[in-house]
């Protein structure tokens, strides 16, 4: 009797083996077969495919990066300008007219939904402006009207008008010069539409579907998007930059951070984004994979509110400058995937001041700025720490216990909050923190980008200067480099600007955290670019 | 007639409960809708208010209530505040997805689970029934976030014979016909071209047994109980009396006896599989109704919450009563 049983159990295990590789081989068959589709693999589905409405990074990597082309583009991993669907461009003396002449040869793509019977011109660029523009555009209300970034970046107030000069020039107008200007059409939400796309929708009353079927000029046209699972892309074979290496694109969604590294292993991604920060490692050392490693134009910092005493005090923000132990952070939170922050941006944007000198981790002289700051000791603070993961600090949580133990050496006790991620953001805006933890990622490499929006007086009323600084000297030194088109000239200016950070300190910057994407050895010239994914086209398969 | 009333007018009242629920605890917890969709940036005063006013939450929760329950009774079962599709098509888009895995893994677990189970009960209290039920006790304990990954450790990267996770090979696009992938692929394959089929049952091995260890543990230690409880009664005995052969005696006096109360037992286990769904899907990145539900809970998306945990909650209450009418089939007792 027991023996049969064992004999039993032996069979059943040796059948199911022999079904399984039986099983495997077969599937295998069909991936040598299709071996000309390269798989991403990002950690979550896009919100809409029109970088115009929406903010966040999936869904730019979902349909401006691989769908869409602008008026100009970043220079592969750099910050640098440089054509694309306008050929060349010309700017007045006074720095308020813009002249683009576009290229002719563009076609927009052929979908299941669409033929375009013309090639692109200056019609789509009037339309992709004037839709975010003009309250009265009949397609502005469609999908919500929220055109985030075009009003964050504040283009509305900036813009005076586009006009058509013939089929390929188009003018823009500004209001007001502004420096950083051509680096912002250059973002995710200036891209191209087709104006023939939108009308036809229009006819069938079904305007929606542009922000959900898109067409655009870039390199791969969308198929079909299964929510959360998976997106199909094709290779536009008349792109106008050339043809893609590859025939087609698929996102394989993969929300689980291990989940998506193993599948990086067996070759079911050729590319993950986000691997987890405990097996970076392990990544770096497997034979079959890389580790794409890219310094992100990011600052996480903490802002003292000071609108707020005692946090209005130099003398106090200094000693709690000097009594947190950044150089722990480093290793504990960021586990080394970081580095340690001085300026409010980071080194990789030019104007960054080298010249500057940190303040050290001194506990003795932070009591000592502690007793010249006048403030009665003990002091009861509030910090909020940080409910989500981010680059610019992976684990708020973690951080401010360090904080806290930090400051109370010093006298400061340290009550840690916390909230969820929409409230939190919303909350800080308002100005209700003491303490907040809080970060920025950087959208088109322009010092701007970072003072503007982190230390200008306006953006206390828009909330993104959360320390709420107003200090004029500061300001005026930011309105001036925003406005002064000569770069050099910029560069003294955000350097100065950056002195007088240093002196008011109002905010304790802290790490630069680096990005990461984990890839197959054998694909070749993918080069990670700072704002997304904008060169999957020109990705080899082996 | 009355037993079916009773049974009917609990299920009425069970959905108001369930309703109000759904509709309180999704709004108890913290974070706003409207945030969520505008993003990290932001939106200003004036578009926060027409956004809410356009999502219908400007309105108190008593009339939002009311209207939630008024449209629920006209078939309006909401849009989701995400997507903006329908939440039922939404939900009838999903569910094969989840349906397949549950009863794939409903498979995984009777099949390994009911033999271990009576061949435990068999042999009680000797070294093979405390290995049996240890290992069942072990699998009953293991969360599935951890077992899942454990899995896939073994499966995919060591042996290298189960894909990772997904529903299919992302190179197959198969149209949508019954969303039961086992169909679809056969249907594409036209019955002749198998590759389809042995991909998308291959990515369903892997899930389904993270997700039916539960079921697994579970009956194994039913079957167990109730076979002990009927070898030791006197028909049994009877039966070994009379010199019938041991597995005469185990199949047909033993087995047909101890399945009746074995299938209560399992329609309880459905309530459990939809919540091992929701994690099992989450980590295989399976596009079921567990993923959609999580995926809106994160979001806030306050229609398809209500509306989901109402059809899941709904689904269980109909598998129950499926269930009683199959128990009052197979209990000759019940039938007078």
């Amino acid at each position: 009797m027991r023996k049969s049983y064992t004999r039993l159990l032996l069979h059943s295990l040796t059948y199911m083996g022999l079904f399984l590789s039986f099983m495997s081989s077969c599937t295998k068959k069909t991936k040598s077969e299709k071996g000309k589709t390269l798989v991403f693999c990002p950690t979550g589905g896009p919100s809409a495919f029109n970088p115009q409405i929406v903010s966040d990074e999936l869904s730019s990597t979902a349909s401006s990066d691989v769908i869409f082309n602008r008026l100009v583009e970043f220079k592969e991993a750099t910050t640098e300008i440089i054509p694309s669907l306008a050929e060349r461009w010309e700017i007045s003396p006074d720095n308020l007219s813009y002249t683009f002449y576009l290229r002719k040869d563009v076609s927009f793509h052929k979908t299941e939904k669409f033929t375009p019977t013309r090639n692109f011109n200056a019609d789509d660029v009037l339309f992709s402006f004037y839709r975010q523009m003009d309250s009265n555009h009949p397609y502005h209300k469609v999908s919500g009207g929220n055109y985030i970034y075009f009003n964050d970046m504040g283009l509305k107030d900036i813009i005076e008008s586009v006009t058509k000069k013939d089929d390929y020039t188009v003018a823009i107008k500004l209001k007001r010069s502004n420096a950083p200007f051509l680096a912002n059409l250059a973002m995710h939400f200036m891209s191209i539409h087709s104006q023939e796309y939108a009308d036809t929708l229009a006819k069938i009353n079904s305007m929606e579907t542009l922000d959900t079927h898109p067409v655009g000029t870039g390199p791969f046209t969308f198929q079909s998007y299964v929510k959360d699972s998976v997106i199909r892309y094709k290779a536009n074979d008349s792109y106008f930059e050339g043809k893609p290496t590859v025939e087609s694109l698929v996102f394989a969604i993969t929300a689980d951070n291990s989940v998506r590294y193993q599948k990086l292993k067996t070759g079911e991604c050729h590319i993950i984004t986000e691997p987890p920060i405990t097996d970076l490692e392990a990544i770096r050392t497997n034979p079959a994979l890389e580790l794409k490693e890219q310094e992100s134009l990011s600052i996480g910092y903490m802002a003292f509110n000071t609108e707020k005493a005692p946090l209005n005090n130099l003398d106090f923000r200094k000693a709690v400058y000097h009594a947190l132990n950044r150089n722990a952070y480093l290793s504990a939170v960021y586990l080394n995937n970081a580095v340690l922050a001085q300026n409010p941006y980071p080194p990789s944007i030019w104007g960054y001041n080298d010249a500057i000198v940190d303040y050290p981790y001194d506990v003795e002289l932070a009591k000592s700025f502690l007793k010249k700051s006048g403030v009665s000791l003990p002091v009861d603070l509030t910090l909020w720490s940080m409910p989500v993961s981010r680059p610019y600090n992976p684990n708020g949580k973690k951080m401010a216990e360090m904080m806290q133990s930090d400051l109370s050496k010093i006298g400061i006790n340290i009550k840690i909050e916390t909230f969820d991620w929409p409230t939190y953001l919303s909350k800080s805006k308002k100005g209700e923190h003491q303490l907040l933890q809080i970060g920025w990622m950087g959208d088109n490499g322009d010092p701007d980008n970072f003072m503007q929006v982190l230390l200008s007086c306006e953006a206390i009323a828009s909330g993104s200067n959360m320390s709420r600084f107003c200090h004029e000297p500061l300001n005026s030194l930011l309105v001036q480099a925003q406005t002064e088109p000569d770069v050099a000239k910029r560069i003294s200016l955000y350097r100065k600007a950056q002195e007088v950070f240093h002196e008011q300190i109002p905010f304790v910057p802290l790490a630069h955290g680096k990005k990461y994407r984990g890839i197959r050895k054998e694909i070749g010239n993918y080069i990670p670019s700072l704002f997304g994914e904008r060169l999957l086209h020109k990705v080899t398969l082996p | 007639m009355i037993f079916l009333l009773q049974k009917t007018l609990q299920v009425v009242v069970a959905f108001f409960v369930i309703s109000f629920f759904a509709f309180i605890l999704v709004r108890l917890a913290p974070g706003d809708p409207v945030l969520v969709l505008v993003g990290e940036r932001g939106a200003d005063p004036q578009t926060y208010k027409e956004m809410q006013q356009r999502l219908g939450l400007d309105k108190p929760p008593v009339v939002q209530y009311a209207l939630f329950v008024k449209n629920l009774f006209s078939g309006d079962w909401g849009i989701s505040i995400v997507s903006k599709e329908s939440v039922l098509k939404e939900f009838f888009q999903r569910l094969p997805a989840t349906l397949e895995l549950a009863f794939m893994a409903f498979l995984f677990g009777s099949l390994i689970g009911v033999p271990l189970g009576i061949f435990a009960a068999i042999k009680r209290n000797t070294f093979w029934d405390y290995s049996c039920m240890s290992l069942s006790l072990l699998g009953y304990s293991m969360p599935i976030f951890w077992w899942g990954p454990l899995l896939i450790l073994f499966f995919s990267i060591t042996l290298g014979i189960t894909p990772v996770s997904g529903r299919l090979d992302v190179f197959m696009d198969i149209p949508f016909v019954t969303g039961f992938l086992l169909i679809d692929t056969l249907l594409y394959g036209e019955f002749s071209d198998f590759s389809y089929f042995f991909s998308a049952l291959s990515h369903l091995l892997l899930t389904s047994m993270a997700m039916g260890t539960v079921a697994l543990a579970f009956l194994s230690r039913m079957t167990r109980a109730n076979m002990i409880e009927v070898l030791g009664e006197d028909y049994v005995k009877t039966a070994k009396a009379k010199g019938l052969p041991f597995w005469r005696v185990v199949i047909f006096h033993g087995i047909r006896n101890a399945s009746i109360p074995l299938m209560t037992s399992a329609g309880l286990l459905i309530g459990q599989q939809i919540t091992g769904a929701l994690l099992t899907e989450t980590i295989f990145s399976w596009p079921g109704i567990g993923k959609w539900l999580v995926k809106s809970v994160e979001a806030r998306d306050y229609p398809v919450v209500q509306g989901g945990i109402i059809l899941i909650a709904g689904m269980i209450i109909f598998v129950n009563f499926i269930v009683d009418l199959l128990y009052y089939w197979a209990d000759p007792r019940l039938r007078k």
